[in-house]
């Protein structure tokens, strides 16, 4: 059940991949007994079915392990085709989900999405990456020139 | 008989709204105070860092309130300066626990105190127990004001909101409707900077988890965002796992066993300019074979934070001046040049101080009765004789040590128990070695006689120095790990010592 009261039908190996889920099903349950509620009020309904949906494909195909750092900042060549396009969403679904993710305790789920806004910050300049993510420079110009001077290395190495 | 605790929340970060959850314990009657407040301070866990309440200054108290209380006293937590909440606990009855924001008192100074009750994984302290009182607890997280209205720690209190749940959801997984049940959001927080940085308003293991997918390059790019960023990416967590993967596989990573010489290190260093003090110019330990072993090398130098260790480690490894001790301490692949059988003379040894200092001591002898146009090199190893003339090498007193005079310099040799021979030095006197650096990090000393590489210590020259009789296909490995040096006599060689140039002797 969502944060809006919505219910959801899952099955119980695909509802199990949340390890919070997981805790709060009796062990004992068993297939023939009937579906239980459970709440899940931090999450939203839009949200909480994509992440049904991810954890559904991820029963019958599993995510390949995503390698760290970053191979490519494309998507595409880091995990298979699905995934790619499962996290081809706006940011703030996309920062939802990771929430979501963690709070619901989805490991690959939460590699996934934070993969994913990684690679939006790979190979991207201080001034890229604060477009990306609208963020406010909040530096002060001496700040900023001490930053720059600090991470020079990182440039020559 | 029961808990109840109540948390009003900004669920989750996005959500610009706030809620409330009541949660149910059950709790021993005999839970008196004393215990409460154990338990509690068991709970009031800190986290490491910037943001957190020093541990030391946040105490629990019992007060007895003057006012009528029902019989109840007040329990109060509290730092030096401010009293941050209390709350009644009457002995034997219902302790509330609400997780709760809270405006505390403004405070001049740092630190930034913010309280993390509930830190990840911890477990509430009344799941365990049964029967009893109803117990109510009350956590506050407490935020900062701030001149500029920085609503920062409200970050930090969704984080443990998050946690504080997920603990109650697993305590009470049998009952987890009666657990859990939403208040609609009666009330709208919106962010006050009116951005939407998302990045930012997630809670901080979550940044550092994006971070962790980063590249060292775009975790220095991050840094360079915003305050927020330049504070997560600085975390030694992050940089872990960097230099983990920049060492993999690397020669010679200098500070293996101690800091470098203090010369080399800061020529290396203040030669480039880099903003490094020279008391934190530590060296990284870094030994690939024990089980965790950089951790503990690390921390012995100077506790120098992960950042610095990757930043200095690339700074070495484009280092081009050598050290003495290094000459003498790592161990050489040495290959002669077209003057001589090349892989007749790879070997490599380590020489021990005593052997250096003797070394140091005979070069000078050596030197004097070498010429160039003296003695056919070529004879030195001559297949029909063995690996080498007697007729070239003198018995240095008192050591089994054999040394002979090469184009280019002194080689030092040294017959082992099976009489397989190892070269201990190579000393040039001729034209200065040439240092450069290899993609792993390894060392490559030329000069128009001789190319020295250094390897790994485990390839020695024992395996590729056979005795005599051992038939030319039967010897193994004599080119094995370093096959691929194609050592070509430069043909000017360089005389003039210049900067970056290591003389070896």
């Amino acid at each position: 059940m969502s944060q809006e009261g919505d219910q959801f039908e899952v099955e119980v190996k695909v509802a199990k991949m949340s390890e919070l889920v997981k805790t709060m099903i009796p062990e004992e349950a068993d297939e023939e007994e009937e579906a239980q509620e459970i709440p899940l009020p931090n999450v939203k309904s839009h949200v909480l079915a994509k992440v049904i949906e991810f954890c559904r494909r991820y029963a019958e195909e599993p995510m390949s392990e995503i390698e760290k750092p970053l191979k490519s900042a494309n998507m595409h060549e880091v995990v298979q085709e699905w995934y790619a396009n499962y996290v081809d969403v706006d940011q703030e679904l996309l920062f939802e989900l990771i929430l979501a993710a963690n709070y619901m305790d989805i490991k690959p789920l939460l590699d996934l999405t934070c993969a994913t806004v990684a690679s939006m910050i790979k190979g991207k300049t201080p001034e890229e990456i604060r477009k990306t993510f609208n963020i406010v420079n909040d530096f002060t110009p001496e700040e900023e020139a001490q930053v720059r001077e600090e991470n020079k290395w990182c440039e020559e190495a | 008989m029961k808990v109840i605790i109540e948390t009003w929340h900004k669920p989750l970060c996005l959500a610009p709204t706030l809620s409330s959850t009541r949660v149910s314990l059950t709790v021993e009657p005999t839970w008196k105070l004393v215990k409460l407040k154990r338990a509690v301070q068991a709970l009031c866990r800190t986290r490491a860092g910037r943001t957190s309440l020093d541990p030391g200054r946040q105490v629990l108290s019992v007060k007895q309130e003057d006012e009528e209380t029902g019989g109840l006293k007040r329990v109060v937590l509290e730092d030096d300066e401010t009293t941050l909440l209390g709350f009644d606990v009457p002995d034997g009855a219902i302790v509330s626990l609400k997780v709760k924001a809270f405006e505390p008192k403004p405070v001049e100074d740092p630190p930034p105190w913010f309280l993390f009750l509930f830190s990840r994984g911890s477990r509430v302290p009344g799941a365990a127990l049964s029967g009893g009182v109803e117990v109510v607890v009350v956590v506050i997280i407490a935020r900062r004001q701030e001149a500029d209205g920085d609503d920062i720690y409200w970050r930090g209190f969704a984080t443990a909101l998050c946690a504080v749940q997920r603990s109650l959801v697993c305590s009470l997984r049998r009952t987890p409707k009666e657990m859990v049940q939403t208040r609609r959001a009666k009330q709208t927080l919106r962010d006050k900077q009116g951005t939407t940085d998302v990045v930012s308003q997630l809670p901080h293991e979550l940044a550092l988890k994006i971070l962790s997918f980063a590249s060292a390059d775009a975790v220095v790019a991050a840094c360079g965002v915003a305050k927020h960023w330049r504070d997560l990416g600085g975390t030694d967590a992050l940089w872990r796992p960097l230099c983990h993967d920049l060492w993999r596989g690397k020669l010679n990573f200098e500070g293996r066993t101690r800091p470098l010489s203090a010369a080399v290190r800061d020529d290396a260093i203040v030669a480039r300019g880099a903003p490094v003090a020279r008391g934190a110019a530590a060296r990284v330990a870094y030994d690939w074979d024990g089980a965790d072993p950089w951790i503990g090398a690390h921390e012995r130098l100077e506790r120098l934070d992960w950042r610095a260790s990757y930043r200095l480690s690339l700074l070495d490894a484009a280092r081009t001046r050598i050290a003495d001790d290094e000459l003498a301490r790592i161990p050489w692949f040495v290959c002669f040049g077209d003057a001589f059988v090349a892989p007749r003379l790879a070997a490599s040894c380590q020489l021990s101080d005593a052997a250096m200092a003797q070394a140091r001591a005979t070069a000078g002898h050596t030197f004097a009765r070498f010429s160039l146009d003296d003695a056919a090199p070529r004879t030195f190893f001559s297949e029909a004789e063995g690996y080498y003339t007697d007729s070239f090498y003198s018995h240095l007193p008192g050591d089994p040590v054999e040394e002979f005079i090469a184009p280019g310099g002194v080689a030092t040799w040294r017959r082992d128990k099976n009489d397989g021979i190892k070269l201990a030095k190579f000393a040039s006197f001729h034209a200065p070695l040439e240092a450069s650096r290899r993609a792993d990090w390894g060392w490559r000393l030329a000069n128009n006689y001789v190319l020295k590489e250094s390897c790994d210590a485990g390839i020695v020259a024992r395996e590729v120095w056979k005795s005599p009789e051992v038939p030319e296909e039967a010897q193994p490995s004599l080119v094995d790990p370093r096959d691929n040096i194609n050592y070509s006599p430069p043909s000017e060689p360089t005389w003039a010592p210049s900067p970056g140039v290591a003389v070896a002797y």
